[in-house]
């Protein structure tokens, strides 16, 4: 032990004896010749950066300053400084027995210009500084991606089949009537509200989809909580909510792709187009696909070789959605959907693909919601009154649709109530619908922040009803009365 | 049930038919007003790329043009091409008894400017154009950070504390010995290769960096394929792969905080960021790393299943310190690897953590790490003979070095010549980790673009040599003392 360590001793400092004395000898050697070739201007702009300054101080505070502001670290600092604000009012949500996701959806807003920006516009402006902004815009549209795909892989539609119709008509009740109610709201919305340039036909559609969607996730943790996830109501709710989530994409997709034509036919073009691609990949993907994974099916861990086969699958299908002009979102649903189910293949997706993206990349998504919504806009007692309004309308139609539409099936009053507040949670689903019409120009600023009020409002709502319905034996056959905000 | 679906035709057709008249009669309505703020100025970029044109199919056709090149589609059209490149040439390299890893830089270096650039310019320029590069950038960097986290993870340092002499002794001087080859080189290329402002001393200290790294994780994935990662050989092997990990990127990174600073004229910062290096380390070995365990929990750590918050809390942990290391002016992923080292490792909660971060960042965004460095990667530029026979000379001086300093000191330290020399072959893979590294001295413009590629083809060639060169000297019970 002794000559192990005399030997290192010896080896180390001669060495480093010798790389002293080059490094002396070698910086009287003549510097490299002025650059000859176009890479000097490629990395020109890095090598301007150093500013001198004279105090060992000041130079490490500009060097501080520096740093902080290049592209990584800025999203660096934005991912820390949104997960931390997440984390803190998830857990605070939780304490209140809510989903830890009302929180994180509050935080994004509170992150967003409607707080964070009034209180500290300074900070505000360095953190999420509008160069920036491209960057987290990609993110959290790969998270979006990422999580849908999850959300696809949790609809298990095979299972669906076995006792599909009622829950296909409790679903499609559920969006339907609030459809219509939205699509009747728009007619005195439209001329105030809607983008400059939007047609009343894309505005409309856009508000009847926004009134009927249903955050599937959010509803299933929701169930998972209180524990009624395997109880009969729990059942027909996660089924309900699955027919609802594939019917409002699918609706959703039909309204992109004719809000997006400039003609007529264009939309149709597009439309079949999207029809050529669901059926490509529910009839031909599907099918190949457990034989092209065969051997990960079988194993206990999915190889790499597998799990860049998903990937593959999951981007090229993003990539056509986004090709054909509805958004890529769509198809990592789709991919997700057509997964193959056999030995718990997609569990051991879920995990390795979930729980990076739901932690990592979707509050990206809840932040970049936030930075959209200004409820400072929304500064006239009028505003509020026609924001209230359309809680109240969500409200009446998702939930006194499902009600009505589950007790013509034959379900008792008590547990249609039920039914129609879990399905009334919307969740992070409908602040995805919402971006898209955002993006699309169809939705303006105020209605933009209106409807996302609307989403937290009804989500947080989800827990409060269900406990009233499950307390109270009977309910009056009138719902207006129930469900009045 | 059939009063179900009498309920539901009636129930959609009414509302169906509600809806279509609505629609009908709202078109009649006034349209909002011109806009009255600032938002529709930020919007106007997108409102004008709907292009009145005239016939079918050409506004399909442009149509789907547009939708190609908007961020998010380059994006995934980019992460495609790469994600099947590198996963088609790494089976093929698999095939051939060579570790995937090799494959996928390769694929990463046909993607780049020296193939698919040459081959098909105008396709390259269209998937990799110049305004998409700083997304893909941004991507593959975080892709490294999430990359060597999972590395620190899988660096379990105390289990080496048993066998820690042998192991320190090897890689120290499996360091030194190719370090100092690295810096007797640099004074026969520094004139001739270094990029135009950088100092001697930081194109040295890099060259010498540059001769001396392994890839732990390709060292282990080769032992692993062999059989031996439980045999004596295995065990020393990777015992000094670790050491010699954990030394060199602490060199790397005293490299860089010296770099930067001598850019930056004073002598002062230089040591100034350096005792916030060690300023930093300290914290996160003394302070976080005993009450990581705390905070995350007893529960969480037994559970199987680590839920959201756990997993958020380690996020948090990763970003903080990759952000701290960023900001003090040396790499994120050095924060990103000291994280990972300081991870509870009780109750398979790293193993848990790993394949939750590991299969997503290796599948999808080291490959675009790989491609990024094959974007930087010119073949094109060697083109004289003396460029080649330097590259030679290159790949010559770190394979003796490495290989010789690894093989001698275990040589020294007791070990047998063949099984020296075995360790020294293992300790020559340099994989992936050569390219994290070149790549920092190219963002620091210490590495010009020439001297880069030729580094990059030394990573290959060194790596591709390690399996052939093991069983040659498996083979052979005694070898010339060459």
């Amino acid at each position: 032990m002794k000559r192990t360590a005399q030997l290192y001793l010896l080896i180390v400092s001669v060495v480093g004896l010798g790389i002293l004395f080059i490094l002396q000898v070698g910086s009287k050697l003549p510097a490299p010749a002025p650059a000859l070739s176009t890479q000097s201007t490629a990395q020109h702009t890095q090598q301007i950066t150093y500013a001198s300054d004279s105090s060992v101080l000041g130079s490490v505070k500009s060097g501080l300053w520096q740093n902080a502001s290049n592209p990584l670290s800025r999203l660096f600092l934005q991912l820390m400084v949104i997960i931390s604000a997440s984390f803190l009012i998830g857990r605070l949500f939780t304490r209140c027995g809510q989903p830890a996701v009302v929180g994180e959806m509050l935080a994004g807003i509170l992150l967003g210009p409607s707080l964070f920006g009034l209180l500290a516009p300074n900070i505000f402006q360095f953190i999420f500084a509008a160069s920036s902004l491209d960057a987290l815009r990609l993110f959290s549209q790969i998270g979006v991606c990422l999580f849908m795909f999850a959300v696809g892989m949790e609809l298990d539609v095979s299972q669906l089949r076995h006792k599909a119709r009622a829950a296909v008509v409790v679903g499609h009740g559920s969006i339907v009537i609030p459809y219509f109610l939205g699509v009747t709201l728009a007619l005195f919305l439209y001329s105030r509200l809607a983008q400059p340039g939007a047609s009343f036909i894309a505005f409309a559609l856009f508000m009847g989809i926004s009134m009927s969607i249903t955050a599937f996730p959010v509803l299933v943790r929701i169930l998972q909580d209180r524990g009624i996830l395997k109880t009969p109501l729990g059942n027909t709710a996660t089924m309900c909510a699955a027919v609802g989530d594939v019917t409002a994409w699918s609706i959703l997709a039909f309204v992109v792709a004719i809000a997006r034509a400039s003609s007529v036919g264009g939309a149709a073009v597009s439309l079949g187009l999207v029809l050529i691609f669901v059926a490509l990949m529910l009839f031909v993907l599907k099918r190949n696909l457990p034989a092209w994974l065969r051997p990960a099916l079988e194993r206990d861990e999915p190889g790499k070789g597998a799990l860049a086969v998903v990937l593959g699958v999951v981007l090229v299908s993003a990539l056509s959605t986004e090709l054909i002009g509805i958004q890529a979102l769509f198809g990592a649903f789709l991919a997700g959907i057509i997964m193959p189910t056999a030995g718990g293949f997609r569990q051991k997706l879920v995990v390795r693909v979930e729980s990076l993206s739901s932690v990592l990349l979707l509050p990206l998504f809840f932040a970049f919601i936030g930075l959209r919504t200004q409820i400072g806009l929304l500064n006239g007692g009028r505003d509020w009154l026609i924001c209230f309004g359309i809680i109240g309308v969500a409200t009446v139609g998702k939930l006194g649709g499902t009600a009505l539409t589950a007790r013509l099936v034959g379900m008792q009053w008590r547990e249609s109530f039920q039914l129609g507040a879990l399905m009334n949670t919307r969740g992070l689903m409908e602040l995805i619908a919402l971006n898209i019409g955002y993006e699309l120009n169809i939705l303006s600023l105020r209605i933009f922040t209106m409807l996302v009020v609307m989403a937290l409002v009804t989500t947080v709502m989800t827990g409060p009803l269900l406990t009233l319905f499950g307390k109270r034996r009977l309910m009056p056959s009138t719902m207006s009365e129930a469900v009045a905000p | 049930m059939n009063r179900n679906a009498r309920l539901y035709l009636l129930t959609v057709s009414v509302v169906g038919l509600g809806i279509f008249f609505i629609l009908h009669f709202g078109d009649r309505l006034p349209a909002p007003p011109s806009p009255f703020s600032t938002e529709s100025v930020a919007r106007s970029s997108l409102n004008v790329t709907a292009v009145g044109d005239s016939s079918f199919f050409a506004s399909l056709e442009s149509s789907l043009r547009q939708n190609g090149a908007n961020p998010l589609s380059r994006l995934f059209l980019q992460l495609l091409i790469i994600v099947s490149a590198s996963c088609a040439v790494g089976w093929t390299f698999t095939r051939f008894g060579q570790p995937a890893v090799v494959g996928e830089m390769i694929a990463g270096i046909l993607l780049g400017p020296s193939l698919f650039g040459l081959l098909a310019p105008n396709i390259f320029q269209f998937v990799f154009a110049a305004s998409s590069l700083d997304a893909l950038r941004l991507f593959s960097q975080i892709g490294v950070c999430l990359f060597m986290f999972a590395v620190g993870m899988e660096l379990d340092v105390s289990q080496l504390r048993h066998k820690a002499q042998t192991a320190i002794v090897v890689s120290h001087s499996s360091i030194v010995i190719p370090y100092f080859l690295g810096v007797a080189l640099a004074l026969f290329l520094y004139s001739y290769l270094a990029q135009p402002g950088a100092t001697f001393s930081a194109f040295a200290l890099f060259m010498g960096i540059s001769m001396n790294m392994t890839a732990f994780p390709v060292l282990v994935r080769i032992l692993r394929d062999r059989g031996l990662f439980k045999s004596p050989l295995g065990s020393t092997a990777t015992a000094c792969a670790a050491v010699d990990d954990v030394t060199a990127w602490s060199i790397l990174a005293f490299v860089v905080a010296i770099a930067r600073a001598t850019s930056a004229t004073s002598m002062g910062g230089a040591t100034f960021r350096l005792g916030l290096v060690l300023l930093f380390v300290a914290l996160m070995l003394f302070v976080l790393k005993p009450n990581l365990p705390r905070w995350l929990g007893k529960s969480a750590l037994d559970r199987p299943e680590p839920d959201k918050i756990v997993l958020a809390v380690v996020v948090g942990v990763v970003l903080l310190s990759a952000l701290c290391t960023e900001l003090i002016g040396i790499h994120a992923l050095f924060g990103a690897f000291l994280a990972g080292i300081i991870m509870p490792n009780i109750g398979g909660f790293r193993d848990n953590l790993v394949v939750r971060v590991e299969n997503l960042s290796s599948v999808l965004l080291l490959p675009v790490f790989f491609a990024f460095t094959g974007l930087r990667t010119q073949i094109g530029l060697l083109n004289q003979a003396q460029d080649w026979a330097i590259c030679l000379v290159i790949i010559g001086v770190a394979t003796l070095g490495k290989l010789e300093g690894s093989a001698l000191a275990g040589r020294l330290t007791g070990t047998k010549w063949r099984e020296s020399l075995q360790l020294g072959a293992l300790m020559n893979t340099r994989g992936l980790m050569e390219l994290i590294a070149l790549n920092i001295g190219y963002d620091l413009a210490i590495l010009s673009q020439r001297i880069f590629t030729m580094l990059v083809l030394m990573a290959l060639f060194t790596t591709v040599m390690t399996g052939p060169l093991l069983t040659l000297f498996e083979k052979r019970p005694r070898v010339a003392r060459v």
